[in-house]
């Protein structure tokens, strides 16, 4: 019974990003987007590859914690490129900066412990959440007094990440724990599933709210 | 052993991170209070601007209508009576008429020129003439000898020639100075005042003083009359500065400065 509740959990997360990723494809042919929707677009999109991905190496009981880093990186390169078109000059320099900080850090933590590919690194996920946190917090101060764009997708970012970087963190912990009840471990992910479910709501909001109102292109 | 270790990763890292995340909360909170307020006081400018800007179209307004007024009084008004008096003129020339035409006929001459002389005073206190025609200079030389022939107030002065301050905006100089010893007059009984007005860089620097009963100056800012506003508005046209001392019982002393380039 709880395994079913555990599978469909999944499925409904997993089908409810396919159709945001869908709808947010259809409207970058649709829409005069701008080149901040544009790498929101691509973003949607990798994350459905990667979790398809993810979920055939699983069903093949392969080990598939390493698609994790092309899944933090290109989450943190994508998402950062986002902010960069939404910032103003000043902020714009501060996104670049961090960008090359925090890929530096991430080659550099895997030239040192090249072992970290085939596990969760907790560096990666700790410094690209961080930065992105960062940013959400930069984008909502600029929202303060203008009325600011993306405001449903900055609140999802915010929730989904600060939340799921803590459960991110005990990956390798319940990866290696073979002495931990069953469920336990499950119940874990399943909240993860769970956060997946309210950001993609968000993300779908911001659809609903204001992009479906974007003027679509002549034909 | 493995376990334990990333266990310890696992809460080290958590902490780390909820406490970077709190810190970063607590700087939005910080900047955005600091954001609110610039915005509030960026606001609160921009209504007082507009404000200002009001004022200065209610002056500019007054002057325009003023200046109507003494063009029609002199054009409809007092060439009309000039006919009247001019006709009148002729009339008594006649020597056909009684003595009780006369009489009238003299009444209706004496009639008209004094009227003939309020439209002229109404006229020229509406747009002093010579300001036109002489410039601010002999414009406030004459105001102020009007002054000193009343024999009530002691009128020191020292004029000089603005070169800085356009054609235009001369109107407000004078009658900053006008409304200035109106006020020392009216509200302040003053016997003497002192004037000094000199060019300078930005344009001029008027200097006021006057002997009178003096006020108290916190409340020059907020509780300002009807008069010293309407200089305060003209000042601002000219893009100056008024500033003013007083003590009680000695005397008050103003002084309006330009601040940049008259404009």
């Amino acid at each position: 019974m709880i395994d079913l509740l555990n599978e469909s959990l999944d499925n409904i997360a997993s089908i409810f990003s396919l159709i945001v990723g869908i709808l947010y494809a259809v409207y970058w042919f649709k829409v005069e987007a701008d080149r901040a929707f544009s790498f929101l677009t691509l973003y949607l999109g990798l994350t459905v590859i990667i979790n398809l991905t993810m979920t055939f190496y699983a069903t093949h009981k392969w080990n598939n914690l390493f698609i994790s880093h092309f899944y933090f990186i290109s989450q943190f390169v994508l998402l950062s490129q986002f902010y960069y078109c939404l910032f103003k000059k000043k902020q714009k320099q501060l996104v670049r900066f961090l960008q090359i900080l925090v890929l530096l850090i991430i080659i550099i933590n895997f030239i040192i412990d090249p072992a970290i590919f085939f596990k969760f690194s907790l560096l990666e996920v700790f410094v690209t959440a961080i930065t992105l946190l960062v940013f959400t917090i930069i984008h909502l101060y600029n929202s303060l007094i203008e009325k600011g764009t993306y405001q449903y997708v900055n609140a999802g970012i915010l929730i989904y990440l600060s939340m799921s970087t803590l459960i991110f963190f005990l990956g390798n912990y319940l990866a290696l724990s073979k002495d931990l009840p069953e469920g336990l471990s499950n119940n874990i992910w399943n909240i993860n599933i769970l956060l997946v479910l309210i950001y993609q709501t968000f993300i779908f909001l911001e659809w609903k709210i204001n992009i479906s109102k974007w003027k679509t292109k002549n034909p | 052993m493995e376990n334990q270790e990333s266990l310890i990763a696992v809460l080290a890292y958590g902490i780390v991170f909820i406490s970077l995340l709190l810190l970063g909360l607590m700087l939005f909170f910080h900047y955005s209070r600091k954001k609110i307020v610039q915005e509030q006081v960026s606001k609160i400018e921009m209504k007082l601007y507009h404000q200002k800007n009001v004022l200065k179209a209610t002056i500019a307004t007054q002057e325009e209508e003023r200046t109507r007024i003494a063009q029609d009084l002199h054009d409809d008004i007092s060439s009309k009576l000039n006919i009247v008096s001019l006709t009148t003129n002729m009339l008594l020339d006649d020597t056909t008429f009684s003595k009780e035409h006369y009489k009238s006929l003299n009444h209706i001459l004496e009639v008209t020129t004094t009227t003939l002389e309020s439209s002229r005073k109404i006229a020229h206190d509406l747009l002093p003439p010579i300001l036109d025609k002489f410039g601010l200079e002999v414009a406030l030389e004459e105001l102020l000898d009007d002054y000193i022939r009343t024999n009530k107030l002691q009128v020191l002065y020292e004029i000089n020639r603005l070169p800085l301050v356009l054609k235009s905006n001369e109107l407000h100089v004078f009658r900053i100075v006008q409304e200035l010893i109106n006020n020392a007059i009216r509200h302040a009984n003053a016997s003497q005042v002192q004037i000094n007005l000199n060019a300078t860089d930005s344009g001029f620097l008027l200097k006021f003083e006057d002997n009178g009963v003096g006020f108290d100056t916190t409340d020059f800012e907020e509780k300002a009359g009807l008069g010293i506003q309407n200089i305060k508005s003209r000042a601002a046209i000219l893009n100056a500065t008024l500033t003013a001392e007083s003590t009680l019982g000695v005397g008050s002393n103003f002084i309006l400065k330009t601040n940049g380039k008259d404009e």
